[in-house]
């Protein structure tokens, strides 16, 4: 078995699929390994693809009037850009970058057309839609923390005209404004 | 009820496309589902309950409420057939985010846990067909909840004027923004939050920030689109 199908049998996700299958993944989406520093995804370049991390760890920035915001890492086992399967015409939101020496696999829409009764896409598409959901409710929750909050802020400017307003406390969470 | 499952299929393809999505194929998940009638007022959900069904409205609308921080009921959206409703709880298994009452008589075919279960792992063309159809949902759910989130981030009069109907700048092309003082026009109304947290739970999912963006279709779809246009 191939050294990146063998990283595959280790993902939690992998753990019911043979090997067969995942060798006839990676045969259909192309592992690619990147080196620190590499650059996965340009922020503002057309999405088409997504990677999925086997070894290594990859991290998402932004980098607003040069100053670097880290957004997040991807480790084994998560997807990274996955809306771009299911979209055309898409951006990305963020630069990925790799952090160390990282292998993954990439996965175009080509790759779930060709894949698609393959046991190990069918674990792969289980996984996305826990992911896909998890970010969702993060994001709701995040949202609901702060509208849970919009009286107490409009009252605490009416008294202090330099406290954060809600779309700053909005900002604060999830890294617009400032 | 008597349904045409290949039929009500295609018209749920209209509004929740996939690459490859065939209506004989979504048929099969539809045949596997209960039919449901509502009457004008009836309770399909109620917020914090545990979600153990996904709908598939076929006809009808649905009003959806949300309780607002005072607990009072607010209209989030209301929303016709054709519509998948309450699979973010089969999903996630997470509590109902909202209560869904019916607007006028409503069609509903009923998916339970068990059934979402057994087909979630099938390799089989139903099953792909159902994990398709909620990849493509959740997709478009994230991708107009974070688009609106955007939005909300930059004041009104921080956009170029062309575009403040299309798009939302990036962090990097952001201009600073400035201090409102209280009880400004300017800044979030919880309506504003009300309206982004309904879009990332697919309650109300619009196109702002997709305008440039198409959900992944191929020909068969475009066609099957079209005709249902004609037909409805």
């Amino acid at each position: 078995m191939s050294e990146i199908a063998d990283g595959l049998a280790g993902l939690y996700m992998f753990r019911t699929v043979q090997k067969r299958h995942l060798e006839a993944l990676v045969e259909m989406a192309p592992p690619v390994t990147y080196f620190g520093g590499d650059i996965v995804f340009h922020q503002g370049a057309a999405a088409d693809s997504a990677v999925l991390v086997v070894t290594g760890k990859l991290i998402a920035y932004v980098d607003p009037g040069g100053n670097r915001r880290v957004l997040g890492d991807s480790r084994p086992g998560e997807i990274v850009g996955e809306t771009a399967l299911f979209t055309r015409g898409g951006k990305r939101n963020a630069t990925v970058a790799a952090e160390g020496v990282s292998q993954c696999l990439e996965l175009s829409r080509e790759t779930l057309t060709r894949a698609g009764r393959n046991p190990a896409m069918v674990a792969l598409e289980q996984h996305m839609l826990g992911t896909m959901a998890r970010r969702i409710r993060a994001t709701n929750t995040n949202i609901q923390r702060v509208w849970k909050e919009a009286e107490a802020a409009k009252a605490e400017l009416a008294r202090n005209t330099k406290a954060p307003t809600l779309r700053e406390r909005l900002a604060g969470l999830f890294g617009g404004g400032k | 009820m008597n349904l045409n499952l290949a039929r009500e299929a295609g018209r749920i393809l209209t509004v929740h496309p996939y690459a490859g999505g065939r209506s004989s194929d979504l048929a099969k998940v539809l045949e596997r589902c209960e039919p449901k009638t509502l009457a004008i007022d009836d309770v399909l959900t109620s917020e914090g309950d545990q979600g153990e069904e996904a709908y598939f409205l076929l006809r009808g609308t649905v009003r959806v409420l949300k309780k607002g921080p005072g607990g009072d009921d607010q209209e989030l959206a209301q929303i016709p057939a054709p519509a998948l409703l309450g699979h973010m709880s089969l999903v996630d298994h997470s509590k109902r985010s909202a209560t869904c009452v019916a607007a006028d008589a409503c069609q509903i075919l009923v998916m339970d846990r068990r059934t979402y279960g057994s087909l979630l792992t099938e390799s089989s063309s139903r099953g792909t067909a159902l994990r398709r159809l909620l990849l493509s949902s959740l997709t478009r759910q994230l991708i107009s909840g974070n688009a609106r989130l955007q939005g909300l981030l930059v004041e009104p009069d921080d956009e170029p004027a062309s575009t403040a109907s299309r798009s939302t700048p990036s962090a990097a092309t952001r201009k600073p923004r400035k201090r409102r003082s209280a009880g400004s026009d300017g800044d979030i109304s919880n309506n504003d939050l009300l309206r982004a947290a309904g879009v990332l739970e697919g309650w109300a999912v619009d196109t702002s920030g997709v305008d440039d963006m198409q959900m992944v279709e191929d020909e068969d779809m475009r066609r099957r689109r079209m005709d249902s246009k004609q037909r409805w």
